[in-house]
């Protein structure tokens, strides 16, 4: 069965790429302009990896992740952020089920791996 | 005769004289009943009246029979008479018959004549029989019976003779014998006339005797006889109205209250009864009577000891009787106190009110309860609570009223604290905005409501109090949901708190926060809500208020940071990477896609399009990020009120003044013209331009630190606005060199805010400049176009 991605993120360009690359290595992708559509949707259980932006309009990717955390619907997550010297978000950003942060704009190389990872990935104790 | 009847009216008018004194010892006959005794009257009365009677009749008969005596004696008389003219008769009639020799005639006259003799002869001899006369000459008797033994031998004789035919020894015989006989009747006539004239001369004496004792008699007999009824009648009276007026004086005596009053009781007659029954009532009555007195000392008792104040008053209002307690409580005097006295009592104000109440009570006959304070006997007045009331008789008049009064001075007191604390509820909810309520489920309504609540919801009074839909109406309907909700949380058993708004009949829209608390019944069910509703309207503006000039701050600060080189790379890092993001995302699907056995053209040349879009894009925010760096944009253009854009700055840097100690005045013209403009640049510059000013007096002290803002309307095309401190000031010659990029005199500054401001000020169309003050400090100037009439704008 084909893993699905999700792509959280309120900027077109992002989202739109992400789309493409992804469905590019033959991955299925859904993308979601902020974390309330994503919530809203029927996706969060079968998702597999989420591709979250730290920064988002309303509730924030990593508001997000702890909100599916406290509901124990947990899914690997891949944080991304536009301002790289953000230090403190990356520690916010940090749990059992963040498998990556990384920092735009970013590599194709970069980013597939850490969905390689996110798709194996078992939440550390 | 008189000498007898008028020792009898002494002997009577004695026996009057004395009889008072009898019957007023004793009632004689008392022991008989008064019918008996009128009836022995009336008999008495009647017997003396018959007595008188008898007296008259035999008065009467006695003259009657005189009468008859006289007649009698008339009669023997005439009698007498008669015999002699019979006599006389015989002899004439028989010689005439004599004379014609006529036998037969002869024998006839002289039957006739003889018949007719000693008929009248039987009579005269019955008359005298009958009126035997003491003392009558026997002679008359003798002659009469001669007479008629005589006379007819003689006329035997003569017949004879005639029979014979002798006639004149007839007429012989005739004129001898019967002349003899003639001449003795004529004696007999004289005697008997004789004897008689003697009878007559004594009836008549003793009938005139007669008829002047019946002349005494008769009016004696009537006199007697009604001073006997008199007599009676009075005694009858007497014996009569003696008991009564001693039972009238006996009642006379009840009637005044004398209950010992005993009547003496004599013989054994109706009154006498009626006495016995008037002493025995008069003896019931004392009992009663002390009963009652004894009952009435013991309600006196009652009434002065129970623990109120009691009187009774009149039908018009006046007292008339007040208990002893009162009389304690007041030091006031039965006297002092009745008719209208109690009321100089009443505290001066409240007087004139319960007058007028007590007044119409009594006008009105309803009654009445009243609250007024009484002077107490230390001078202290009282709070008495005064109840009347009418009593009223079976026709309904009113006969009494009767009243009472109660101390409620601790209930007063208690009344004036909790009002007291009522008030200082109400002033605590009204400063504090807070209301509090009660909602009853049963009856689906609210049961109370603060001042505070009412004045929240604008209700000046409650007609019936609302049901819970009529207050749910007033929430706006966005919100009504999400209160509904929780309000039926509570009916269920939760506290529960909403915040919510509520549209006003008036129109206002008010921000209000209710918190429900569930009471619960014996059973355990909620009953009631309870709950406080705060008016948080204000703070909801000011909330509002402080968000909007957080986000100005924030808009400010972002403006200073993008100002700041360091973070202007970071912004710039941020806007450029989100696109550049995209570019490398899509560069690397692109190559994916083409990279393929099969290339996908057409997803290769979407995601190579979006590299071209995105790409324009970041190339669109660095060339934004260089125009703000480089000062050259405007960003928008609207019309503002340069006042408040600078009163809003001031709202920004107060505490930053007010640490420093500066004071801030504004001068600001009213009519000042509207200017066009981007809001937060014009702020920064302002808030650089006051922040500079702050900090250039930091080092000032022995004077003030006075920050003066003016604004004014310079000419017809501009405004300006001129900031002012009391700081160290400017060299004059490096006035124009503060302008320049990186030039600062602040150990911690860049330099750069005032040759910022100068390039926004610039793109504005206006200008900024720096002139020397008078005195110590620096003014810094900028004017700005008016609102249409700057320049068109480069973009």
């Amino acid at each position: 069965m084909t893993p699905v991605i999700a792509v959280v993120d309120d900027d077109i360009s992002v989202r739109e790429s992400l789309e493409s690359l992804i469905r590019s290595v033959g991955l299925a992708v859904r993308v979601f302009a902020s974390a309330e559509e994503f919530l809203e949707s029927a996706e969060p259980a079968k998702t597999d990896c989420l591709i979250l932006d730290v920064r988002l309009p309303g509730m924030s990717g990593i508001e997000l992740n702890r909100q599916l955390l406290d509901s124990s619907r947990g899914r690997p997550v891949v944080f991304m952020t536009a301002h790289g010297y953000d230090d403190r978000a990356r520690l916010e950003a940090a749990s059992a089920w963040t498998v990556a942060c990384l920092t735009k704009p970013f590599g194709e190389d970069e980013l597939l791996d850490a969905v390689q990872a996110a798709l194996k990935w078992k939440p550390s104790a | 005769m008189t000498g007898r009847a008028k020792s009898m009216l002494a002997a009577i008018s004695e026996w009057i004289r004395r009889s008072p004194h009898v019957f007023r010892n004793r009632v004689p006959f008392g022991g008989a009943s008064i019918g008996a005794r009128l009836t022995a009257c009336f008999v008495v009365i009647l017997l003396s009246m018959m007595a008188a009677d008898l007296v008259t009749v035999w008065q009467f008969r006695r003259i009657t029979a005189e009468a008859r005596r006289l007649v009698r004696a008339d009669e023997t008389s005439l009698s007498v008479v008669r015999i002699h003219f019979d006599v006389e008769t015989f002899r004439d009639k028989l010689a005439a018959v004599t004379t014609t020799h006529d036998i037969r005639q002869f024998r006839m006259e002289a039957a006739s004549l003889r018949q007719k003799f000693v008929e009248d002869v039987a009579q005269s001899q019955q008359l005298l029989r009958a009126s035997d006369v003491p003392g009558r000459d026997p002679a008359i008797a003798s002659g009469l019976e001669t007479l008629r033994t005589t006379l007819p031998s003689q006329l035997d004789t003569t017949i004879e003779l005639a029979s014979a035919g002798d006639w004149p020894a007839v007429d012989l015989r005739l004129r001898n014998q019967v002349q003899a006989l003639i001449e003795l009747t004529a004696l007999l006539v004289e005697k008997v006339d004789r004897d008689v004239s003697q009878e007559r001369a004594q009836a008549v004496e003793s009938g005139n005797q007669a008829h002047q004792q019946l002349v005494l008699v008769l009016p004696v007999a009537a006199l007697l006889t009604l001073l006997v009824a008199v007599a009676l009648g009075w005694y009858a009276t007497r014996s009569i109205t003696d008991p009564l007026s001693e039972l009238e004086a006996g009642a006379q005596a009840l009637a005044q209250g004398d209950f010992q009053h005993q009547v003496t009781i004599r013989g054994h007659d109706e009154l006498a009864q009626l006495g016995q029954v008037f002493n025995h009532t008069a003896r019931q009555l004392a009992a009663l009577y002390e009963t009652l007195r004894r009952n009435e000392a013991l309600f006196r008792l009652t009434i002065d000891t129970i623990p109120a104040y009691v009187w009774s008053a009149l039908p018009d209002g006046s007292v008339d009787f007040i208990n002893q307690r009162w009389l304690e409580f007041s030091g006031m005097n039965s006297n002092q106190t009745f008719g209208w006295g109690w009321e100089a009592a009443v505290h001066p104000e409240d007087r004139d009110g319960f007058l007028e109440a007590w007044r119409a009570a009594v006008a009105s006959g309803k009654g009445m309860e009243a609250e007024a304070r009484v002077r107490s006997a230390d001078g202290q007045y009282r709070w008495l609570l005064i109840r009347n009331v009418p009593l009223r008789d079976e026709t309904g008049k009113i006969v009494k009223w009767y009243g009472t009064s109660t101390d409620i001075e601790d209930r007063k007191r208690t009344e004036q604290t909790l009002r007291q604390s009522e008030a200082y509820l109400a002033e605590g909810q009204r400063l504090a905005h807070t209301g509090s309520w009660a909602f009853d489920l049963p009856s689906n309504r609210y049961i109370y409501a603060s001042e505070e609540c009412l004045r929240i919801f604008e209700i000046d009074a409650i007609q019936d109090w609302p049901t819970r839909e009529a207050i749910s109406r007033l929430i706006h309907p966005e919100d009504w949901d999400r209160v509904n909700r929780s309000f039926e949380k509570s009916v269920r058993g939760e506290m529960t708190e909403s915040e919510f708004r509520v549209l006003l009949p008036s129109g206002t829209v008010k921000h209000i926060q209710v918190t429900r608390h569930p009471v619960l019944n014996d059973a355990g069910d909620v009953a009631r809500l309870v709950g406080t509703v705060i008016d948080v309207t204000e703070r909801k503006r000011a909330e509002e208020e402080r968000e909007r000039l957080r986000q100005l701050e924030a808009d400010l600060r972002h403006v200073n940071r993008v100002s700041v080189m360091g973070e202007l790379a970071a912004s710039v890092a941020h806007e450029v990477n989100q696109p550049l993001s995209g570019v490398v995302s899509n560069g690397s699907a692109c190559l994916r896609w083409l990279a393929g056995d099969v290339p996908n053209v057409e997803e290769a040349r979407e995601t190579a399009r979006r590299i071209v879009r995105d790409g324009k894009r970041a190339g669109e925010i660095i060339a934004r990020i260089r125009a703000m760096a480089t000062k050259s944009a405007a960003t928008r253009q609207e019309e503002l009120d340069l006042n408040g854009t600078i009163r809003e700055v001031l709202a920004l840097a107060g505490d930053e003044a007010k640490k420093r100690s500066v004071v801030i005045q504004t001068q600001f013209a009213d009519d000042l013209s509207p200017v066009s403009g981007d809001r937060v640049q014009l702020q920064q510059v302002v808030l650089n331009l006051v922040m500079n000013a702050i900090e250039a007096m930091s080092s000032v002290d022995g004077r003030a630190r006075e920050l003066v803002i003016t604004t004014r309307n310079i000419d017809a095309g501009q405004v300006q606005a001129t900031v002012r401190d009391s700081g160290t000031g400017l060299d004059p010659n490096a006035i124009d060199k503060a302008f320049d990029p990186f030039y600062t005199t602040k150990s911690g500054g860049m330099g750069m805010g005032l040759s910022i401001s100068r390039s926004i000020v610039q793109a504005h169309g206006g200008r900024l400049w720096a002139t020397a003050h008078d005195g110590p400090g620096t003014m810094f100037h900028f004017a700005l176009p008016k609102h249409h009439d700057r320049p068109t704008t480069k973009v």
